[in-house]
């Protein structure tokens, strides 16, 4: 019975430095989102964000104390979730510049599909700026 | 502890079998909100500067207060299960903590739900472009904005729904332990759904004008 009191007294101060931690975090997510530092600070918001949810995951969700086939199944989903993103950037990010998102081949000329479904041409900007909601 | 149901040996089996369950169902939540964001990826690769116009348009610091609730929630919910576990009513204290500090969550959101409404920014008829250079663009970027913060929501009143009935049985309980590893369990659910909340917040609030 000692021994368990015992390790429930320094989870205490744990569970602060967590949580402190975890507050850190959000700070620096604010001034990373304020800052507004253009192409990096996705990657930069998302990094921080994985970092707070490693944080609960492991110490909130008690998962580096887990046994094996917890950890295997936190990480399948993951696993397949990555592997849809892969496989999904994989497909996108190699069609070539003006391509519909509903079709694998560039498309001639003007298309009345919407502008937003398609990817942007090399040399234009995502939409032209008169786009409106007509049709 | 648990009883024991009569498939297991001894209780560390009961438990470990219990959590194994729940983090299979957690691993389904990840598929489930997984497939929604990589739709959200796709689509704003395609339209990064709609995207981000639209963004700039939603509360983001009520978001920001809302990701202090719902982590102040996960600690308080953290010290419930880790804490000691003789103590029944400590427990109950906390529990109750982490049930309020969500349904405050659900409250600023229904606010900041309500000021949305009042700019029109619902995609459907009553959607209001003129504020956009890209309406279209920014409405499919506001339906994956209600559609992501509608199912989470969804799932934080669920789990305030779950922590409230598992703390009324607490009280009432002669064997408070026996609860051990239904809250353990709730304390999973509980602890994911501010994880995906964490994702939510840079993900559709923070976007960078590109």
């Amino acid at each position: 019975m000692n021994d368990v009191s015992a390790g429930e007294t320094s989870r205490t101060p744990r569970l602060f430095a967590t949580a402190l931690s975890l507050y850190a975090l959000l700070g620096l997510s604010v001034v990373a989102w304020r800052l507004d530092l253009g192409l990096i600070s996705t990657a930069l918001s998302l990094l921080i964000a994985a970092a707070k949810a490693l944080i609960v995951a492991l110490f909130f969700m008690d998962l580096r104390r887990s046994a094996v086939s917890v950890r295997l199944a936190a990480a399948a989903g993951l696993l397949w979730v990555a592997i849809m993103l892969m496989l999904t950037a994989a497909d996108y990010e190699t069609r070539p510049p003006g391509t519909r998102l509903g079709s694998p081949t560039p498309s001639e000329g003007e298309s009345s599909q919407p502008p937003w479904l398609y990817l942007p041409p090399a040399d234009r900007p995502a939409i032209s700026s008169g786009s409106t909601r007509t049709n | 502890m648990t009883p024991l149901a009569q498939q297991f040996d001894e209780p560390g089996r009961q438990r470990r079998a219990a959590m194994l369950g729940v983090w299979v169902f957690l691993a389904t939540e990840v598929l489930l909100f997984g497939a929604l964001l990589t739709a959200y990826t796709v689509y704003r690769r395609a339209d990064p500067h709609a995207f981000a116009e639209a963004s700039s348009k939603l509360y983001g610091w009520i978001a920001v207060l809302n990701t202090a609730v719902l982590l102040a929630s996960s600690c308080a919910m953290a010290a419930a299960v880790h804490g000691p576990h003789a103590r029944a009513r400590r427990r109950v204290r906390l529990l109750t903590l982490t049930a309020a500090l969500g349904a405050s969550f659900l409250l600023i959101k229904a606010v900041e739900y309500a000021l949305d409404l009042r700019e029109h920014l619902l995609p459907g008829p009553g959607f209001d472009a003129a504020p956009f250079r890209h309406p279209q663009a920014a409405e499919l970027f506001l339906f994956f904005y209600w559609f992501l913060t509608g199912l989470h929501a969804l799932h934080v009143a669920g789990g305030v729904a779950l922590i409230t009935g598992l703390t009324l049985r607490l009280r009432t309980s002669h064997r408070p332990e026996s609860l051990d590893n239904l809250v353990e369990g709730a304390g999973l659910y509980w602890h994911f759904v501010d994880i995906v909340w964490l994702f939510l917040l840079p993900l559709l609030y923070m976007v960078p004008r590109a």
